[in-house]
């Protein structure tokens, strides 16, 4: 299985002064991204979660090209996007599209959804007729679940789901190899949110695309993801099958994730051992030295502050970037 | 897969849509402040257009009989033909009046239009690319704001001589200042907004965001905009006017018939005054409304 998409290593740094800014001096620059490394193989899904301020958006924008990375490289069907030529970059770009976080606030207001939709044919694909895209964008629409019939009406006219689908609809009509949603359904009511996280289930399978999830939400990024990425300050902290994410995770900050999440039974939430992480995200502009973990962390060592823990192999596709935590109970029994 | 399965014929009637500028259009009907005073701008048009017509006089003749008894015979009366009486040469003001509104709406509209032209585009490309290159332009624009332009004008104006042109470079040097400031305050707002974010990452070319994703969102901000600023330049064309540096005889704006008519007031002639008056405060109240009906209508949830 060759990966469609690798990210090797790659840091980006921004500058204190605005804007990521290569050249000015290390004191006033801090890393939102460091050392991270992934691999995406065809028509699978990774989710990653992480606190806000975690890098998860910084990653995905680096990957879109949006943010330059000061060191590492991005690898796309083994042809390296740092390297290639614009040209070439702009060909890749139409093989990947996003998905926004605020449904209404990604579609332009003065636009009716047709033209929106069309956008990217328009873009890539200059030669198109209009009655090529006309039907295009009809098809697409239909696909996602928006009646055709609506072309002619103005965002502001549809209901935050609705939006959403046509976000989905425009990310999709120039048949992209990989989506990446960034907080797909953090802006929904959470009867809509199942319905369009279903849908981009069927959509990958239906055209075998590959999707990034960036979600807090662990329940649908369980769901949908085929293996989790769980980031912390710009590091990985843990990357493990998203089926084995309950069982055996156990990094502490990923236990930490998963037990703030509520239960909605009020016995079984009080009876419940709170072991969630106190205090806030440290400060970027001075993060902790060695793991960036340490400060909340409740297994915490003297060591932890020396030298940054290697993300190490845990298990059959788990890899781990905490030494001193117990071993994956499930792996201990079993 | 999608296939082909829909045909173009296939498709069901497109359902039309509500822009947002048919909303704001409905909005603007049910204020009836901003009607009127579009009503009201309409007539003076008309007026300034077709005014002439309805008189026999021209804006330049003489009438012989009325001059040196201006107070009695000039007076206006719809039996001489002399509808707003005559000005202190004999000349009908009715005509020169509707002369003078069409030079100061002419020169309000190009004022405007400059702003619109140039600030629009000066501050969409600031704001766009930003760093530097907004740096610099918009520091340059403050340079030019802190020159005292009246004051250059009227230097201008007194060693070139009095000239249209040299009026309207005068107002376009000042009308497109404040509209740059504004539009790049504008653009660097909409600029960080997700949509144009989703452009760029789609690899829409700039040139192509900034026509099609930012200024369709500027529009509404620059029409309220350039309104409000119409009459700014009317009054300066008429201060200008005032000193008697702008407008040249036998040509007349609001401006200058409204210098002439003050200078005659203690001869028993206040129509000379009134009528011009009355017509340049109508077309300033009238855009002031306007555009400000025109604001709340494009942004119903700003309204206080």
């Amino acid at each position: 299985m060759t990966a469609l998409l690798e990210v090797d290593n790659v840091t980006v740094e921004f500058s204190l002064r605005g804007g990521p800014v290569p050249g000015s001096p290390s004191r006033d620059r801090f890393a939102a991204l460091e050392g991270v490394s992934l691999e995406l193989a065809e028509r699978e899904t990774l989710g990653i979660v992480g606190e806000s301020g975690s890098g998860k958006t910084t990653l995905v924008r680096a990957i879109v090209g949006m943010v330059p990375i000061q060191k590492g490289r991005i690898v796309w069907k083994g042809s390296d996007l740092s390297g290639t030529d614009p040209d070439s970059r702009r060909r890749i770009r139409k093989d990947m599209s996003m998905i926004f976080q605020n449904p209404l606030a990604s579609l332009n207001p003065r636009m009716t959804i047709g033209q929106i939709i069309a956008e990217p044919c328009q873009v890539h694909e200059p030669h198109a007729s209009r009655a090529e895209i006309r039907r295009r964008v009809a098809e697409t629409m239909e696909r996602v679940g928006l009646a055709p019939a609506l072309v002619n009406r103005y965002p502001h006219e549809f209901s935050g789901g609705q939006c959403q689908r046509v976000g989905i609809a425009r990310a999709l009509i120039g048949r992209p190899k990989l989506i990446i949603c960034d907080e797909p359904v953090a802006a929904l009511d959470v009867s809509i949110r199942a319905q369009i996280v279903n849908l981009l289930k069927q959509l990958q399978d239906e055209f075998g695309i590959s999707l990034i999830m960036i979600s807090h939400d662990l329940s649908v990024i369980r769901h949908v993801s085929h293996r989790i990425m769980v980031m912390y300050l710009g590091h990985v902290m843990e990357m493990l099958p998203s089926g084995h994410l309950l069982q055996n995770s156990c990094h502490p900050y990923t236990r930490a994730l998963i037990e703030s999440v509520p239960i909605p039974d009020p016995s079984i939430q009080k009876a419940r051992e709170m072991r969630t992480i106190k205090g806030e995200l440290p400060s970027m502009r001075n993060p902790p030295s060695g793991c960036r973990f340490t400060t909340r962390c409740p297994i915490a060592r003297d060591r932890c502050g020396d030298s940054r823990p290697a993300l190490l192999e845990a298990g059959p596709g788990h890899w781990l970037a905490c030494p001193y935590c117990d071993p994956p109970p499930g792996l201990k029994t079993g | 897969m999608i296939s082909s399965r829909l045909q173009p014929e296939s498709l069901p009637e497109p359902e039309p849509g509500r822009s947002l500028w048919q909303d704001a259009r409905r909005r603007i009907r049910q204020n009836p402040v901003a009607m009127t005073s579009f009503l009201a701008l309409v007539l003076i048009g008309a007026f300034a257009v077709l005014g002439p017509l309805l008189s026999d006089w021209s804006s330049e003749d003489i009438n012989w009989n009325v001059l040196g008894n201006v107070e009695t015979a000039g007076r206006p009366a719809l039996g001489s033909g002399h509808y707003f009486g005559t000005d202190q040469l004999g000349r009908d003001l009715f005509v020169r009046t509707a002369h003078g509104v069409r030079v100061s709406l002419m020169v309000g509209i190009i004022g405007a239009l400059i702003a619109i032209v140039v600030g629009t585009l000066y501050g969409t490309i600031a704001g766009y690319v930003g760093g530097r290159t907004d740096n610099i332009m918009m520091r340059t624009v403050d340079v030019i704001m802190s020159i005292p332009y009246m004051f250059v004008l009227i230097i201008l104006l007194v060693i070139f001589g009095q000239s249209m042109i040299l009026l309207f470079v005068g107002i376009g040097l000042v009308s497109w200042l404040d509209m740059a400031r504004i539009v790049r305050g504008q653009t660097l707002s909409i600029k960080n907004r997700e949509f144009v974010e989703s452009a760029v990452v789609i690899g829409v070319p700039p040139a192509l965001i900034i026509l099609r994703h930012i200024l369709p969102n500027l529009v509404g901000v620059v029409i309220v905009y350039a309104t409000l600023l119409i009459p700014n330049m009317i009054i300066f064309e008429s201060f200008i006017s005032f000193l008697g540096l702008g407008i040249q005889e036998p040509n007349t704006s609001l401006g200058v018939l409204i210098s002439e008519g003050a200078s005659q007031m203690q001869y028993g002639v206040l129509w000379q005054l009134g009528f011009p008056l009355f017509f340049f405060i109508v077309i300033q109240f009238g855009f002031f409304f306007l555009g400000d009906g025109i604001r709340d209508a494009l942004d119903p949830k700003d309204r206080h």
